[in-house]
């Protein structure tokens, strides 16, 4: 096991590699000159001549005139820095300048993924408190009319653009009965009295948001849940408990569900993992700050830094979810062997 | 020029007429260029020219008299200028907050400078914090602090100034603290609806303004509606490709039915205007017959723009010989006229054809863009014409790369490669100043002026003599030129203008006295608003 | 059989696939009742309520995109300001009971009609809703309680003149609709007080696009509305000479008393109607009418001129049996009524307005009404007949287009997209699947890293950058394949992985072993014999990506690199409706189009289930 997770370890480090160096090269397909951006004010007043070898001892210092490769590995943080000796890249912490908001990309980023984080742990919670009774109880009482009424309504969150169904929602929740806040992640200029009251504030807020996303993601969670249910259902072991007398509820939820549980709870892993991502639609919908939004605004204002700087978080954090994923496969069920 | 003697910034620091001058000292020298700021300044003071090019090392129209008194000497070719109050616009900022500690304002008696380490690379850290900054180490001046930005999303807190002494009426303001969000598109009318928001500063589309009248008319809520000082347009390249002849803007202008157009984007909350000029102008307002009698309203008529493009010499199909129905209209041209337009054919024989396909730069997400993409680029009269438009949807930052053929964000820009933007304008002050809008002087149009590229010594001349031939007291001979400039401007179209519309802001009832019009934002209107018993 | 021999192996394993094994099978197996496994399948499939339902509304749907566009083409330059936002329905020619057969004024407005009954009632129809708080159906007390003896409807408002000469306006009045000038005000309180004068015996009430005119019978000509569009002014010269005015949309045109026909408005060179027919000058002009972009004049011997942007038709005038007594005119038509008594229409036909029914023949018609794109002809004995637009089944959007027609074509491009992203992930995640899963090894290593790459380029940026790099070149058809590439090229990890682990299952199996005993080239036991035992479960997957490569595109419409606008696509019907005023007052614009795209993928969703059933036979007996 330890050397199959070692082994992974090695094939994420290139795979990192490799991606990061496609989204390098793809961002800077992108037209973008800094030097000459820099050099603009000076245009005029330069002679042509000056201008240009200005220009080009520009493009030298700041090392616009090295190769992609070499560009890409000292912005990682893998060659030196134009000044010959320091490594100053991703590996060494340094994340980017953001252009757009004139900050270090670290300093930018922390509030929206709080809010994301805020927002996911509990839409991951609801969904999963919503969808495992639900696609239990579907399983058990499958081709019921309760059952099929549920797929429906159901697939209705998984087959909808959530944007409408968000201003749906927000027509009901927010216009019709006026139970939560249409916009932000606070009440707008308010001064709050006690940590208490900014938390609550806040929870009021995100509840919304948090409720449309829950009511996207119930289609896929129910369905999964209640195949595998039905699949644990069929087992003889099942029809054994059965015929031993079992209560159904035990047969049901010690039997049945222990098992059930297996396929189930590696996607529950990588939903888990996924709260570290959020949603565009909905952050734009509701106008919550997250990383979301965030990485949106970052790519419709040329901010590459910033973007590249999320892209690679993200893809870290799938690489490695999908080892883990794996692991707990084995983990969870001793019959599979990962490292075959 | 004396200023109060009880003014200060928000810490409570008393300002002087250095606070006032330094700004201006800053403007006229090249720091500022290094700093990526264009302005014209220099050209305007007198001694601006020759500090900006290091010849002295002070602006000597610039002179400190006492603590509270300075003086400006405006050069002499830039008088008479008919907005000449406008050179006596001074505003304080505090020298240490945005420069740093270590400067101060100087005059050794020749005129104002910068003492300190006045470099570009010294200052700009300092500058760009003080730029970005918001709380309550933020120095300025007027009515509210800045206390709080939120650049990701877009919100920004300001609260009373205390130590804000009055504007030039002695108006201080009574509003404690004024939150300002970006409205969605989407979400606004629910959270004017459910109390999120309560104020909307300038609604502008017509269907917008029936949505806030019809929660206006719930309760709550009160409006102003007062004209845009400004228009929506389409911007053509007058220097290349089929845009460049004149007859095709004009046939372009034919082809689009303009008043379908403002009916349909305005919902009768706008007009058609004709020329460079917004409804809220008193211009306008004086010549209004005037513009109606002089001005060619290109009304709709897909018949007179193919006579316009056939008088131009569209007459040739792809292959050099006579236009047929159903193909796009060519025009032999000159290789000076055929420039680097991308769709040129070279015959056999070495006759260069241009094709009479328009190039679109359009923002995304616009929609201007999309009515003027059905209404224009596929209508039937403008196939049957011969003329084909291509819409490119690109970010409007890349659209304005593309405007100003700004080759610092990447070569491809300085190329022309679009013949149509669409674009609006808004005059920001009753100032109608278009000088150097037309001029040829190659620096002057690198450096963003004359973006239509279009070089006509009348239009330029009029721009120029409006302002600078004009002194404040004969508003009449303005009038006149500015007729005239109308009128030249209109038969050349650089641009094709389609609207001016009717804006209006809501903001909730218990806001007494707060008047908004075409001139007087909300930034000054508030002063004057206090909230209702 | 030496003939099968020569059949290509495709189409042996289709024939086996569908049909059952080779008759040399058959043969061999004849002595005992074996289905084949597809048939089987096929059996379980269709056998199934949920799938029967599934399939047939899928292929209803699909007949709906792909046959409809025939029916109802797609026109990209459609737009009318004067048809925004209809709810569906065909109520814009309907008189209420109430009305008919004692039908004393009809005043046809834009999509809504105006009647006065003989009783003095009266009475709205059609669409009256112009936004949430303003409905012409409501009308006002003092209007209903009112002795009226003139109507007239506008694009929003409705005008009313009682037999105290006293004016109403109702509906919109936010545009000044409904300011009269300080001359009108004066006459109207006089008139109040019961003195009468000539200035102020209104003789004619019209109505447009946010404006109104009253004439008096001294020829004074009075107007008032929304001045931003509409010419509402009138030069001194000819005002006392009116004798007759007709309202175009925005502009207006009269006859004057000595039986000419002059522009009196202000807009001069801006008008097209200030250039009226020379030979006109001539003729004495005894009526006038107007669309909303072109004027008309009727001569005394019954000949008609029409001048101003005539781009609909409106000039081509047909051969009249008789001369010409009275001209009307609608938007883009006008309709006659001749000195023999028939009824004559030409002009634009696009919503059938200048169909004149048969059932008019023969008829003695009292009085004409025509507006906008309604006719309605009421005859001596009272019968009213109605032709031109009645409505819309889905309504109209924001530009005043069908969005039936949308709907159906938008279905089109989306469902080709869905398709052939589909295709295109399919066969690459075919074949990198199959390779891995049966080399394994070295292979396998290089494509799951391969796989890992692709899976972790993000869609969003990918797009963007594209569409940033080339997309600014691109039409939107071009963009139609882009967006079909780029979705297809990401999106067959999935679908490779499923393949491999399938492969890797099968590999282990008898089947294979015998195969590769019997000496059969590795690729033709991947391709033959493994990939068909695939191929079910193949099938499910790509039914349920179709689903989400449908969802992909509207989201992709939402972040603007979608199929642009005007080509509708269901991705860019719902983002258009993406804006809380839609989804409450416009509930058509969205629910239409989601209802069908939501029908879809649910249906593509139960198809995938059934046959996942079907495939997995252990499914079936639970």
């Amino acid at each position: 096991m330890g050397k199959y997770i070692l082994k992974r370890c090695g094939y994420i480090v290139v795979v990192f590699l490799i991606i990061s160096f496609l989204m390098y090269s793809l961002y800077n397909l992108i037209p973008n000159d800094p030097a000459r951006a820099q050099l603009e004010g000076l245009r005029s007043s330069l002679k042509p001549a000056e201008y240009e070898a200005m220009y080009q001892s520009l493009r030298d210092q700041m090392g616009l005139n090295d190769s992609l490769m070499v560009r890409y590995l000292r912005w990682m943080g893998l060659w030196t820095d134009t000044d010959g000796k320091t490594f100053n890249g991703l590996l060494q912490g340094n994340f980017g300048y953001s252009n757009l908001f004139k900050r270090d990309v670290i300093d930018v980023i922390v509030d929206p993924m709080s809010n994301t984080i805020f927002i996911n742990i509990f839409s991951t919670i609801l969904s999963l408190a919503i969808t495992i009774p639900l696609g239990i109880y579907c399983a058990v009482h499958k081709k019921k009319k309760f059952d099929s009424a549920t797929q429906v309504v159901t697939m209705l969150g998984y087959s909808l653009p959530v944007y409408i169904i968000a201003l749906v929602f927000m027509f009901l929740f927010c216009v019709n009965w006026r139970i939560f806040p249409v916009m932000g992640i606070k009440t707008a200029g308010i001064e709050y009295a006690n940590n208490w009251e900014a938390f609550t504030d806040k929870l009021l807020h995100v509840t919304l948001p948090v409720i449309v996303m829950t009511f996207g993601s119930l289609g896929g969670m129910t369905r999964y849940v209640r195949s595998a249910m039905i699949e644990a259902l069929s087992m003889d072991y099942i029809r054994t408990a059965r015929a031993k007398g079992l209560r159904e509820k035990i047969v049901i939820y010690s039997h049945a569900w222990r098992n059930a549980l297996l396929p189930v709870i590696t996607s529950i892993l990588g939903w888990f993992l996924s709260i570290f991502s959020g949603s565009v639609v909905i952050e734009n919908t509701f106008s919550l700050s997250g990383m979301g939004a965030l990485y949106w605004q970052g790519l419709n204002n040329n901010d590459f830094e910033l973007v590249l700087a999320i892209q690679m978080f993200y893809s870290i954090v799938s690489l490695v979810g999908s080892l883990l994923i794996d692991i707990s496969y084995g983990l969870v069920d001793p019959r599979v062997r990962v490292d075959k | 020029m004396t200023i109060a003697e009880c003014l200060t910034y928000n810490n409570g620091k008393a300002m002087n007429a250095k606070d006032f001058v330094w700004p201006t000292v800053l403007a006229c020298s090249k720091v500022l260029f290094d700093l990526e700021g264009a302005t014209t300044t220099y050209t305007s003071v007198e001694g601006g020219q020759d500090y900006y090019d290091g010849k002295v090392p002070y602006v000597s129209g610039l002179r400190l008299i006492d603590d509270y008194t300075f003086s400006v000497t405006i050069a002499a070719e830039k008088l008479p200028y008919y907005y000449d109050l406008g050179y006596a616009a001074f505003t304080a900022f505090d020298i240490a907050y945005w420069l740093g500690e270590g400067y101060e304002l100087k005059d050794d008696g020749e005129g104002c400078y910068i003492a300190g380490d006045f470099t570009a690379e010294a200052i700009k850290a300092q500058m760009e914090y003080a730029r970005f900054n918001a709380g309550p180490d933020r120095v300025s001046a007027g009515p509210y602090n800045l206390v709080e930005f939120d650049k990701a999303a877009l919100q920004a807190t300001l609260t009373i100034n205390p130590n804000y002494v009055g504007n030039f009426e002695g108006q201080k303001p009574s509003i404690e603290k004024i939150v300002i969000v970006k409205a969605e598109d989407a979400t606004w009318a629910d959270a004017i609806k459910t109390g999120s928001m309560n104020f909307y500063d300038t609604i502008t589309d017509g269907a917008h303004i029936n949505t806030a009248l019809d929660i206006i008319e719930e309760g709550g809520f009160d409006y102003v509606q007062f004209d845009r000082p400004g228009y929506g347009m389409v911007n053509f390249a007058c220097d290349f490709g089929p845009t460049q002849f004149v007859n095709v803007r004009q046939a372009i202008a034919k082809l689009l039915d303009r008043v379908e157009f403002a009916n349909t984007f305005c919902l009768g909350w706008g007009g058609v205007v004709n020329g460079p000029y917004g409804t809220a102008m008193w211009q306008y307002k004086e010549a209004e017959e005037w513009l109606n009698e002089n001005l060619d309203a290109y009304a709709y008529n897909p018949e007179e723009a193919v006579a316009l493009l056939v008088e131009d010499g569209w007459i040739y199909n792809a292959d050099g010989s006579d236009w047929t129905e159903g193909n796009i209209r060519h025009k032999k041209v000159t290789a000076e006229e055929a420039g680097t337009y991308a769709h040129n054919i070279t015959l056999a024989d070495g006759t260069i054809l241009m094709p009479l396909i328009v190039e679109w730069s359009s923002s995304e997400a616009n929609p201007v863009s999309d009515l003027l993409k059905v209404m224009l680029a596929e209508s039937d009269a403008t196939k049957a014409a011969g003329l084909q438009i291509n819409q490119n949807v690109m970010t409007f930052t890349e659209l304005l790369n593309f405007y100003y053929r700004d080759s610092s964000q990447g070569d491809k820009y300085a190329i022309p490669t679009y013949g149509m933007f669409n674009l609006a304008t808004n005059f920001s002050s009753a100032v109608y100043d278009m000088s150097y809008e037309w001029t040829d002087d190659p620096d002057l149009v690198a450096l963003g002026y004359n973006l239509n590229h279009l070089f006509d010594d009348v239009l330029d001349w009029l721009s120029m003599e409006m302002v600078y031939g004009v002194s404040p007291e004969e508003p009449e001979t303005y009038l006149i030129l500015w007729q005239k400039y109308m009128q030249r401007w209109n038969e050349l179209m650089p641009q094709l203008p389609l609207y001016s519309n009717v804006y209006i802001t809501m903001y909730p009832d218990w806001l007494e006295g707060y008047e908004q019009d075409s001139y007087w934002g909300f930034d000054k209107a508030i002063l004057y608003a206090t909230v209702a018993e | 059989m030496a003939n099968n021999k020569k059949q290509f192996f495709l189409v042996r394993w289709f024939k086996r696939m569908f049909l059952g094994h080779d008759q040399e099978v058959r043969d061999l197996l004849k002595e005992e009742q074996v289905q084949t496994p597809f048939k089987m399948m096929a059996k379980n499939f269709f056998h199934k309520r949920t799938v029967q339902v599934g399939l047939t509304v899928f292929i209803l749907i699909f007949l709906f995109v792909t046959v409809g566009p025939v029916f109802f083409p797609l026109d990209l330059s459609d737009q009318d300001s004067t048809l925004i936002n209809l709810p569906p329905g065909y109520s814009m020619m309907k008189l209420p009971a109430a009305i008919n057969g004692k039908v004393a004024d009809i005043a046809p407005g834009n999509t809504y009609g105006i009647g006065l009954d003989t009783d003095g009632h009266v009475h709205t129809w059609g669409v009256t809703r112009i936004t949430d708080k303003i409905d012409l159906k409501d009308i006002p007390e003092e209007v209903q309680n009112a002795d009226l003896v003139r109507l007239a409807a506008g694009s929003d408002h409705a005008v009313a003149l009682d037999a105290n000469g006293q004016l109403y306006v109702w509906g919109n009045t936010r545009l000044s609709q409904n300011k009269y000038s300080s001359d009108m005000t004066k006459h109207m309180k006089n008139a109040a007080k019961g003195k009468t004068s000539e200035e102020w015996d209104i003789i004619q009430l019209e109505a447009s696009n946010q404006f109104s005119a009253a004439l008096s019978s001294d020829g004074t000509l009075y107007l008032w509305g929304n001045g931003n569009m509409a010419d509402i002014k009138i030069r001194s010269k000819y005002q006392g000479k009116v004798a007759k005015v007709a309202l175009t949309n925005n502009e207006y045109i009269c006859l004057l008393k000595d039986g000419t026909v002059a522009y009196a408005g202000y807009k001069d060179k801006g008008s097209p109607f200030s250039n009226i027919p020379k030979d006109l000058k001539k003729e004495t002009i005894v009526d006038i009418a107007a669309t909303s972009s072109t004027v008309a004049a009727v001569t005394e011997d019954g000949r008609v001129y029409v001048w101003g942007n005539a781009v609909k038709g409106e000039n081509k005038i047909p051969e009249l049996a008789s001369p010409i007594s009275k001209l009307y005119g609608g938007r883009f038509h006008y309709t006659a009524l001749l000195e023999d008594g028939s009824v004559v229409s030409w002009g634009n036909n696009k919503y059938h307005q200048t169909e004149v029914p048969a059932s008019l023949q023969g008829k003695e018609i009292a009085s004409l009404y025509v507006g906008n794109f309604q006719n309605y002809a009421v005859t001596t004995d009272g019968e009213v007949h109605s032709w031109g637009l009645k409505g819309f089944l889905m309504g109209t959007d924001e530009l005043g287009r069908d969005m039936l027609t949308r709907v159906i074509n938008g279905g089109r491009v989306t469902m080709t997209v869905g398709a052939i992203a589909v295709i295109i992930a399919t066969i690459i995640g075919v074949l990198m699947g199959g390779l891995a899963g049966y080399f394994g090894g070295k292979t396998d290593i290089l494509i799951m890293r391969i796989s890992e790459i692709v899976g972790g380029l993000p869609f969003i940026p990918f797009s963007m950058i594209l569409s940033a790099v080339i997309g600014s070149r691109l039409d939107s058809n071009q963009k139609m394949y882009l967006i079909m590439v780029v979705l297809g090229v990401l999106s067959w990890v999935p679908t490779c992985r499923l393949v491999r682990a399938q492969i890797l299952a099968q590999r282990e199996m008898e089947y294979v072993t015998a195969a590769k005993a019997m000496g059969i080239k590795v690729m033709t036991i991947v391709f033959r014999h493994i990939l068909p035992n695939v191929l079910s479960i193949l099938l499910v997957s790509m039914t349920l990506d179709f689903a989400t490569c449908m969802l992909t595109e509207s989201t992709l419409s939402y972040l603007g690199f979608g199929i642009p606008l005007p080509q509708p696509t269901w991705g860019n019907l719902l983002n258009g409706a993406n804006n809380s005023v839609v989804i409450q007052q416009y509930w058509w614009r969205w629910v239409f189009p989601a209802v069908v795209f939501g029908l879809c993928t649910i249906c593509i969703n139960m198809i995938g289930d059934g046959l996942r059933d079907a495939v997995d036979p252990k499914s079936a007996e639970r």
